[in-house]
């Protein structure tokens, strides 16, 4: 292939010359030049098939020079960076830059799926509805994968990717989406005002429609003009230019989403530089100037590569140097198009036929265009197209059809307004006749439009409206605008007849290039009753995908209007949603992704727990210590089992830093927790602890934890650790809504205090040995709770607490002394062979005790279900309460609280299985609960369960089957009391 | 698992570790310094129902600044008061050892007092480039034109609670949860490697 940039002029458009950058699209290498976008370097080189279509894999070309591109989409880069869908024509070429066409096989030119353009008549409008209704077990065996073999776009990348993206925000007083003639001109009058503007351009070359402008703009050329623009917007300290930056979404309260490509116009991304940045831009006003996208006329054989937007063929032209074709014709409904291709012509482009469905056309372009040799046939239409990359048309005129040479059409039906970012807040586009087209109806608060993007069209219309719309937005801030000096440029008329389809066509006449939706899909979609707007995208997939219907949405609509009859605005137009422009999740994800998708909370202990060798598991935002394995043990289930028996048998120790603690101070603290708790607490004596169950509003439980009061006024609460948060939360509602005439002061301690659990038979005389005061069961009886110091003078504060079930204590210092607390126990209770145990062990303790935890507190499970209805108070009001008394939450049926354990001891439990009766089949009628925990019982020898059963206490004794379809086991088991070891609580008091 | 890019200034660091001091990210100057020290005293101070006036007064006439009950640093020589939340105080002391104890006879029963001595991590931030890197984490207007020397705010930063405030024209300072250390660290370096982050990690650390 040539590398001879054969189509590119030699002289003009905003490419630097002097630097060529080398780039290979399917593996043949080209050559380009800074300026260029992929698009308009492919164009240069003559190479013009780049794509097979989505459904019927037809030859596509490059059909427009911007976002709204549906057509020239190709897979960007190799391996972990390889990225599908990157649209050509805003991809801004690099040096080495990879590019491979895609939804082809096995190449580009001769593709065997093709042959799907012959299935056409059945694979129209809604086909997957009705061809692969039948079996339905087929679908997602066997359908589902070959339609997204044989449709679809590119692939994604399987490895990781290996940049780093991220987030910020940035905080201005004026937003200026777009910077076009109306962007750059709103955003200097309010930059020249002193506010904070931030201009935020898709574009890596700010100026939009003046790079490609022909005349001259204030007696410069348009491109210098508008870089003279940009570089005072620049130099201004409040302003800021963002390039390569779309603005996708409006959100609430000024809040806009923008995405910076960072890096993506370079091979890999500087060091240290993220690929992209997504931006939430907080706006107190913002000023839409996004311009407006061209519409193509539908006939037959347009999506035939060398039919091409007017306007792209302009740009292209104008501002890359470079020439679309050698044969050009243009198909148009509008003097707009004319002037784009009579300016194409005289900058080198070889325009040869103008063709317009008009009869009558301004005298002044007519002539203009016979002056430069170019045929003119008015009153016509193309009917027909041939080549694989476009070689002819066939044009209807009053006197009979005729073929003209042409290897590239420009079309134009006119242009759109950019309005979608005005319908994310819900606003309805309104329709305008003088321009055929919609405008924005009510926008976003703050939101104002300027320019094109309002429907002015008109190089000067829109320098003047983006001074007036900017100085406004600064204006409605109080800046004071000095007046700005808009530079006159004189417009031309604005004349156009709507036109949408040639209905004589001959061929496939495209509307969504992308989905390749044709007119006759729009057909038979209104034949089959999918009508309104809405449905007729859902059901022919028109405007879905990467382009969101930029060039198709109003041509769809359109033909749809003409065949019911209504008219345009009747017919409606869907609604914009975000994002504006595809977003990469790499971006929303930012620096959170892997082992930095979220914060990790390391215990005062950690580092401690890791010498001793801890498996850690993350446990909610906690990286806790598993279990601590020895050499010798053969699985997890041993270490676990050892570190159980070590407990009970002697002492042992384990991190509880991770509880929430909550501090309560004032003269009100006991009234407060016997309304946020279901037993009573104003009772509690100072130096004392109690167990506490909190329940939600809606009477189901929220949290248990103990509560200790430490002094008259002051209390200190532990939450678990799941629920830390959360409580907190609720006891400041409760406070601060609730009840603020409470004499209550919550302050959260959970990160003040590292908090070690010691339990077993000898933990009283670990703790002697490292506490500085009395520990014995007179000083520290059972739920006791004092302050004092451990290590020779470190503050502390002793619980006797056990979830074990052994006797226990657990022992607060100030989190920079957890580790040497830790080492500390260690080294006191060597002599008992005192064993750091994770959470595993402590799990198993607490289910051979029968304690509930976070399985069981599920948020579905009520006081009676878990065994604590006697604690429930009936002499006060307490949070949850009166719910909790509902009919449905006091059923005597409802699945309670009680053990379990296998009929034969050598069977193991499962989690989640579900109880039936013993012969009962197993049907959702016959469910009566499930198992919450499990665990292997050292001490007893075998399998054990907590869970659910409906009437569970009255059936102690009772076997039922624990049947559990996921893993596919069903076991006899024996239903039991909760508490499988010292049931009495002997251990505990000792 | 790709290999992380070469520009990865967190590669071979433990997640579960404060990344070591050292520098990271770009060449040349650094454009942020992140110092991690730990403040020696801290306090809570929450003004019980009534008294935030009373005790934002108090406490600005005990350390010799002006506190007032909202989101600013009054900062002085030896101490610094930071408003939290309405009629909540943190009070940072690098000279009062029973912070506590002195704030409680200081306040007697207008306010409850604990002890925060070991609940944060201070991080230390100077250099120009802090707000573009602080934005890349929180959803405060930080431009060192609205955020001014004294300003604080207490908020999220890449999901962490911080309590950050400006000490003065390029100096910030932040209080992260001890148990978060590590993994803000990480946002940071990963943030501020494009500006050249140079981290002196201060803290006493965990045994």
């Amino acid at each position: 292939m040539s590398t001879s940039n054969r189509n590119r002029l030699t002289a003009g458009g905003l490419i630097d010359r002097a630097r060529p950058l080398g780039f290979s699209f399917d593996g043949t290498r080209y050559r380009g030049y800074e300026g260029d976008t992929l698009a308009s370097a492919l164009l240069a080189n003559g190479v013009r098939l780049v794509g097979r279509s989505f459904k019927y894999h037809r030859p596509r070309g490059i059909f427009s020079a911007g976002a709204e591109e549906p057509n020239a989409l190709v897979e960007l880069r190799s391996g972990a960076r390889r990225e599908p869908n990157s649209r050509a024509t805003v991809t801004e070429l690099y040096d080495g830059l990879e590019a491979a066409s895609q939804n082809r096989w096995p190449s580009l030119a001769v593709d065997a799926l093709s042959l799907n353009r012959f299935l056409q008549p059945f694979l129209g409008a809604g086909f997957y509805y009705k061809t692969f209704m039948w079996p339905a077990a087929f679908w997602e065996k066997l359908y589902e994968p070959i339609i997204r073999r044989a449709a679809g776009l590119g692939r994604a990348a399987e490895e990781a990717d290996p940049d780093h993206y991220e987030k910020a925000t940035a905080f201005c007083d004026v937003l200026v989406i777009g910077a076009g003639p109306a962007g750059l001109m709103a955003a200097l009058a309010a930059g020249r005002a002193g506010a904070r503007v931030i201009l935020a351009d898709e574009d890596f070359l700010p100026g939009g429609g003046l790079n490609a402008e022909a005349g001259d703009v204030g007696r410069k050329p348009a491109p210098a003009f508008a870089a003279e623009m940009v570089a005072e917007l620049m130099s201004l300290p409040t302003v800021r230019v963002m390039t390569r930056t779309s603005v996708f979404g409006v959100y609430d309260s000024g809040t806009y989403g923008a995405l910076e490509r960072v890096s993506d116009h370079l091979p890999e991304p500087a060091p240290f530089q993220p690929r992209q940045r997504l931006w939430r831009i907080i706006a107190r006003r913002a000023v839409l100037a996004a311009g407006a996208t061209e519409r193509p006329i539908v006939f037959g054989g347009n999506d035939r590569p060398g039919v091409m937007l007017a306007g792209a063929v302009g740009t292209y032209v104008q501002r890359h140097a470079v020439l679309p074709g050698q044969k050009i014709a243009l198909f148009a409904n509008n003097d707009g198009a004319w002037r784009e291709m009579l300016a194409a012509h005289a900058a080198g482009a070889p325009v040869e036929t103008i063709i317009d469905v008009r009869t009558e056309v301004a005298a002044d372009l007519t002539q203009a265009a016979r002056a430069e040799g170019i045929r003119v046939l008015t009153g016509a239409q193309v009917i027909a197209t041939a080549g694989k990359t476009l070689t002819g048309l066939t044009v209807a005129t009053a006197s009979g059809t005729e073929r003209i040479a042409a290897d590239t059409l420009a079309v134009s039906g006119g242009w759109s307004p950019s309005v979608h970012l005005t319908c994310h807040h819900g606003g309805k586009p309104r329709w305008e006749e003088a321009i055929a087209a919609f405008v924005p109806g009510t926008c976003p608060p703050g939101l104002s439009v300027a320019g094109a993007a309002k429907g002015v069209f008109g190089l000067g219309a829109c320098l003047k409206d983006g001074a007036a719309i900017g100085a406004e937005a600064a204006q409605a801030l109080g800046f004071t605008v000095p007046a700005l000096d808009v530079p006159d440029v004189a417009d031309a008329p604005f004349a156009l007849t709507p036109f949408w389809h040639v209905e004589g066509s001959k061929g496939a006449a495209f509307v969504d290039l992308q989905n390749d939706v044709t007119a006759k899909d729009v057909g038979i979609a209104h034949k089959e009753g999918f009508r309104s707007v809405e449905l007729l995208k859902r059901y022919t997939t028109l405007g879905m995908a990467t382009d969101q219907g930029r060039t198709s949405n109003v041509t769809g609509l359109a033909i749809m209007a003409s065949l019911t009859g209504a008219s345009i605005p009747e017919t409606g137009t869907t609604i914009f949603r975000p994002p504006y422009t595809p977003v990469s999740m790499g971006a929303l994800a930012g620096h959170h992704r892997g082992k930095d998708f979220r914060p990790v909370r390391l215990t005062p202990t950690h580092e401690w727990a890791r010498a001793q060798g801890a498996v850690f598991i993350e446990t909610g935002a906690w990286l806790r210590a598993q279990y601590f394995p020895r050499n010798g043990e053969k699985d997890w289930l041993e270490t676990v089992s050892r570190e159980v028996t070590s407990v009970r048998a002697g002492v042992g120790l384990i991190d509880v830093s991770t509880f929430g603690k909550i501090d309560l101070q004032g003269r009100d603290v006991g009234a407060f927790l016997d309304r946020v708790y279901i037993n009573g607490f104003a009772a509690l004596a100072v130096g004392k602890a109690r167990y506490g169950v909190m329940l939600r509003e809606d009477g189901m439980v929220m949290d248990d934890g103990t509560t200790a009061r430490l002094a008259p006024e002051h209390y200190v609460m532990t939450t678990t650790t799941a629920n830390a948060a959360k409580v907190y939360q609720h006891l400041e509602f409760c406070l601060q809504v609730l009840w603020p005439e409470l004499d209550v002061a919550l302050s959260s301690v959970s990160e003040q205090w590292a908090q070690i659990a010691l339990a077993g038979p000898r933990a009283r005389d670990v703790l002697a040995r490292v506490a500085d005061g009395d520990v014995s069961n007179a000083a520290l009886p059972f739920m006791g709770a004092i302050e004092g110091t451990v290590m020779g003078g470190v503050k502390a504060r002793l619980f006797r607490l056990s979830f074990s079930g052994e006797l226990g204590y657990e022992i607060a210092v100030p989190a920079r002394f957890g580790a040497a607390l830790a080492q500390a126990l260690m080294q006191a209770g060597e002599e008992f062979g005192i064993t750091p145990y994770g959470i595993e062990a402590l799990g198993v303790m607490r289910i051979e005790k029968g304690h509930v935890s976070g399985n069981e507190l599920s948020g579905q499970t009520t006081a009676g279900d878990l065994g604590f209805g006697r604690m429930a108070s009936t002499k006060k009001d307490y949070i949850g309460r009166t719910l909790a008394a509902r009919p449905g939450l006091t059923d005597p049926d409802r699945p309670a609280f009680v053990g379990f354990r296998p009929v034969d001891p050598s069977r193991r439990l499962r989690a989640g299985a579900h109880f039936l009766p013993l012969g009962a089949a197993p049907t959702m009628a016959n469910d009566q609960g499930y198992m919450t925990s499990v665990a292997y019982s050292p001490h007893l020898g075998h399998w054990i369960g907590l869970g659910l059963i409906t009437r569970g206490p009255e059936r102690l004794g009772e076997r039922v089957r624990a049947y559990d379809p996921v893993r596919g086991e069903e076991i006899e088991v024996e239903i039991c009391a909760p508490g499988f070891i010292d049931p009495e609580g002997v251990r505990l008091r000792g | 698992m790709a290999d992380h890019s070469s520009h990865d200034p967190l590669a071979g660091i433990p997640f579960d570790r404060v990344p070591p001091s050292g520098a990271y990210g770009a060449g040349g100057a650094a454009g942020v310094t992140v110092a991690t020290t730990d403040t020696p005293f801290i306090a809570l101070v929450v003004a019980r129902n009534g008294f935030a006036a009373s005790v934002a007064g108090r406490l600005g006439r005990a350390f010799g600044v002006e506190v007032a009950d909202q989101a600013r640093a009054a900062i002085g020589a030896a101490s610094t008061v930071v408003g939290t939340g309405p009629g909540r105080f943190l009070v940072l002391s690098k000279t009062e050892p029973d912070l506590a104890g002195t704030l409680r006879a200081l306040l007697g029963v207008e306010a409850a007092i604990t002890e925060q001595d070991d609940a944060y991590v201070t991080f230390d931030l100077a250099g120009d480039k802090v707000p573009d890197l602080i934005a890349k984490g929180a959803l405060i207007d930080l431009d060192p034109r609205v955020f001014l020397p004294g300003h604080a705010a207490t908020t999220v930063i890449a999901h962490i609670g911080v309590t950050l405030w400006r000490v003065h024209e390029s100096g910030w300072r932040l209080l992260v949860a001890r148990s978060l250390e590590a993994s803000f660290t990480r946002f940071l370096v990963a943030s501020g490697a494009e500006f050249g982050l140079r981290l002196e990690n201060g803290t006493a650390g965990r045994g």
